[in-house]
């Protein structure tokens, strides 16, 4: 009767009521524990975690003691400078670890580490609408993944220690990165004028959705070429192929990529780019890809409405990254 | 340009490849002709009876208080789908115009009324406004139109859903429907509520003939039964019956052909030709899926017509026209079974999305029924499960249509004999018809 009288007043408020869309992503997770950990590893500060303090990254690791999960890499493009080290933390039987979690960096595990950065969880899952096929029948979908502002000031190996609060107590994953010179990194960078690409869409595939979406159920970025809309508008390039990523944590760029398309929509034009020639991995990379040099998928790019990169996300990302992504255009 | 995937069958690994049951399904029609030709001596579903629901309860649904809330019903969810079409977000997955419109309302009414009789009847918001609005006909309906309106109107709306390139916005596609209201409430004022909603509101009448399948019927203001399948021989045989059957499956049969790779390297070429004299990247596509379109519906239209003409050869003083008429009835279940086996999967898994939109009609933020954050279960119904059933389908409504064919035979020809041999014919378009329909399938889910 309640829920009567609720629907009768909503009905009545007719247009007047406000944007009532969930505010924080975690509610989107499922409950039975997981969101209570999510919550708490979206929440984080390098206070949670022990400052470096002239010990060596062995130094810290040794210090905190716990071991056993491995470390993920859910990004590999590293040019010199500040960069988003995404990743996840993987327990021995292949689950996400979820906590407050950071990074420490050094060249090698001997050199002084450098952190913590705090890594935030990032939400991966989508409001149910929003998720495809893929997604929703993912046997043990990941929630979130981890990023951090890291700023790497040399090119060359770099090693990373990740560290979690699980169960109580911290744990540590060890890792590797090559960060490269910034000169070394062909793909388009923030300031950087997008190419101009002719991007898939409905028309240019005669209708035929499904040759230019792997998704299930395909998107609805596919309305206009990226080439008719840079220069006039922001626009929102998504590199990225939902049956054929070669990851958990790759698939769910394009949902996330959706449900934001509805807050954001109305002002930015969102393009959804598949990544392999017919979507065969053996035919090799589609064009628009080969122009914009990527060597790996995906790649967001937010492009201002001056035809600049204002930013760029590579590896997996969550709704707040590609929030905060899209913002930079606006 | 919008276009979104009906359906999302694929399947995994069968135990048998697909082309044996299409030989299976061919042999349960031989089997079940002979079984009929040896066992069904006499027509029984030409005049078969109908008694009241028991209890005095076909009284009540069939009531007039009843018919009056449900017309309420139909013209609230008329307006409230309008306002969603024009007010909530563009975009169509989060609108509840398309959803409603093409999933519940086009698939879903049609597996109610196959299973429950003519709710959309009493549901029709036309139909409820109509006999507000209009009391008497200003002039006779026409008997040469028949039932041509509906037929064009189901060309005109499956065209909009699958070649238009516009079908799934939302707000286009409610003007389309206020443009049909228009049209629609034109018409009652002219020609009487009764006989446009009988014979030429295209959804009543394709609703209708669906109802025809189910032992749920209302006469006289009683819901009351019938036997199964006698719905059917009581359809009258006006002008344009064959033509409605004929967009129903061919329009089915042309959306399942483009989702193979037949038609679409097909369409490719086409595409191109097109392109090539001028046309637009966004036109092609249109003019292509309209051919296809119109193809579709020739195809299963000239099919009949060359069944009906080897039925005729047969012998007896029947000319095509009224063997055509006359037997027009027997392509419904085919229709049903077309539109069952390929809209399965969109009803049941697009169509969850009815779940959260309902919730959140006009895109708000509300939570009416607590079902917003819903998603669509895909563990709903297995590739296998969706297959075998489609498969089942297909033959169960081949199998009614040729039982169909095989009692209108027995009461139009004078002997048992003729009648049975008429039917090789008939058995030659369902064998046909079957094949066609686990060939589009095969083709789609492939």
């Amino acid at each position: 009767m309640r829920r009567l009288g609720l629907i009768a007043l909503a009905l009545l408020a007719g247009c007047g009521g406000g944007d009532g869309k969930a505010s924080d992503p975690v509610d989107q997770v499922s409950d039975g524990g997981v969101r209570e950990k999510v919550r708490a590893a979206s929440q984080v500060s390098a206070a949670d975690f022990p400052p470096g303090g002239g010990r060596s990254l062995q130094e810290v690791a040794d210090a905190i003691g716990g071991s056993g999960p491995e470390l993920g890499l859910a990004s590999s493009v590293f040019p010199v400078g500040t960069d988003r080290l995404a990743f996840g933390i993987i327990d021995d039987r292949s689950g996400f670890v979820y906590g407050k979690t950071a990074v420490y960096v050094a060249p090698t595990p001997q050199d002084p580490a450098e952190g913590p950065y705090p890594a935030p969880a990032d939400i991966l899952v989508t409001e149910g609408r929003y998720r495809s096929k893929q997604a929703a029948t993912e046997q043990d979908p990941f929630a979130a993944v981890y990023a951090a502002e890291v700023p790497f000031k040399r090119k060359g190996s770099y090693s990373v220690l990740a560290v979690t609060s699980a169960g109580g107590r911290q744990i540590a994953a060890p890792g590797e990165v090559t960060v490269v010179a910034s000169d070394d990194d062909r793909v388009p960078g923030v300031g950087d004028k997008a190419p101009k690409v002719e991007t898939d869409t409905v028309a240019s595939a005669r209708g035929d959705i499904e040759s230019i979406d792997t998704r299930i159920p395909p998107t609805q970025m596919h309305e206009r070429s990226f080439a008719d809309v840079v220069g006039s508008k922001p626009v929102a390039l998504l590199f990225a192929t939902p049956q054929l990523c070669q990851s958990r944590v790759c698939g769910p760029v394009v949902d996330v990529a959706q449900q934001l398309k509805t807050r954001y929509g109305d002002r930015i034009e969102f393009i959804h780019q598949e990544v392999f020639t017919g979507n065969d991995p053996a035919k090799g990379l589609r064009e628009p890809l080969k122009r914009f040099n990527l060597p790996t998928e995906p790649w967001l790019f937010v492009v201002g409405r001056d035809g600049r990169i204002t930013a760029r996300l590579e590896g997996s990302f969550g709704l707040g990254a590609m929030e905060r992504a899209l913002k930079t255009a606006l | 340009m919008i276009v979104l995937a009906h359906g999302l069958v694929q399947r995994s690994s069968l135990p048998i490849p697909e082309i044996f049951f299409a030989w299976a399904a061919a042999i349960v029609l031989v089997v079940s002709f002979l079984a009929l030709a040896a066992l069904w001596p006499d027509p029984r579903l030409q005049s078969a009876g109908w008694r009241p629901l028991p209890g005095g309860v076909g009284r009540a649904l069939g009531s007039r208080p009843v018919q009056v809330l449900c017309g309420a019903v139909g013209i609230a969810v008329l307006v409230l789908v309008t306002v969603a079409g024009y007010t909530g977000p563009p975009e169509p997955l989060d609108n509840l115009a398309p959803t409603f419109i093409l999933i519940v309302f086009w698939v879903g009414m049609a597996f109610v009324s196959t299973l429950f009789g003519d709710i959309f009847a009493a549901f029709s918001p036309w139909r409820a406004i109509g006999r507000v609005l209009f009391r008497r006909a200003r002039r006779p309906y026409p008997e040469r139109l028949g039932r041509w309106p509906a037929a064009a109107g189901l060309l005109i709306f499956t065209w909009i859903e699958l070649a238009s390139g516009w079908g799934e916005e939302p707000a286009m596609l409610v003007t389309a429907a206020l443009i049909y209201s228009a049209v629609t409430l034109g018409a009652m004022a002219v020609y009487g509520v009764d006989a446009w909603h009988r014979c030429g509101e295209t959804f009543s009448v394709y609703f209708n003939l669906f109802s025809r399948l189910s032992v749920f019927e209302r006469r006289d203001g009683v819901v009351g039964v019938r036997p199964l399948l006698s719905g059917l021989p009581r359809l009258g045989a006006e002008a344009g019956t064959v033509g409605i059957v004929a967009v129903m499956i061919g329009t089915v049969t042309f959306d399942g052909l483009s989702q193979g790779s037949l038609w679409k390297d097909l369409a490719t070429q086409l595409n191109d030709a097109l392109t090539g004299l001028g046309v637009s990247l966004e036109t092609a596509p249109a003019i292509v899926s309209t051919i296809g379109l119109l193809l579709g519906v020739t195809l299963v239209a000239g099919f009949y017509a060359a069944g009906i003409a080897g039925a005729r050869s047969v012998g007896g003083d029947l000319d095509a026209d009224r063997l055509r008429a006359t037997f027009a009835h027997t392509l419904v279940p085919i229709a049903m079974v077309y539109v069952a086996a390929h809209y399965l999967t969109f009803l049941l898994f697009e169509g969850q999305s009815i779940g959260y939109l309902a919730s959140d009609p006009l895109g708000k933020g509300w939570d009416l029924f607590g079902t917003a954050s819903s998603a669509i279960d895909y563990g709903l119904l297995s590739q296998n499960a969706t297959w075998y059933l489609q498969v089942s389908f297909v033959v169960l409504g081949h199998v009614a249509a040729l039982i169909l064919a095989h009692d209108r035979a027995l009461a139009i020809y004078g002997h048992a004999r003729e009648a049975v041999r008429s039917q090789y014919w008939m058995l030659g378009i369902m064998v046909g018809f079957t094949m066609l329909a686990l060939w589009l399938l095969a083709q789609a889910g492939g």
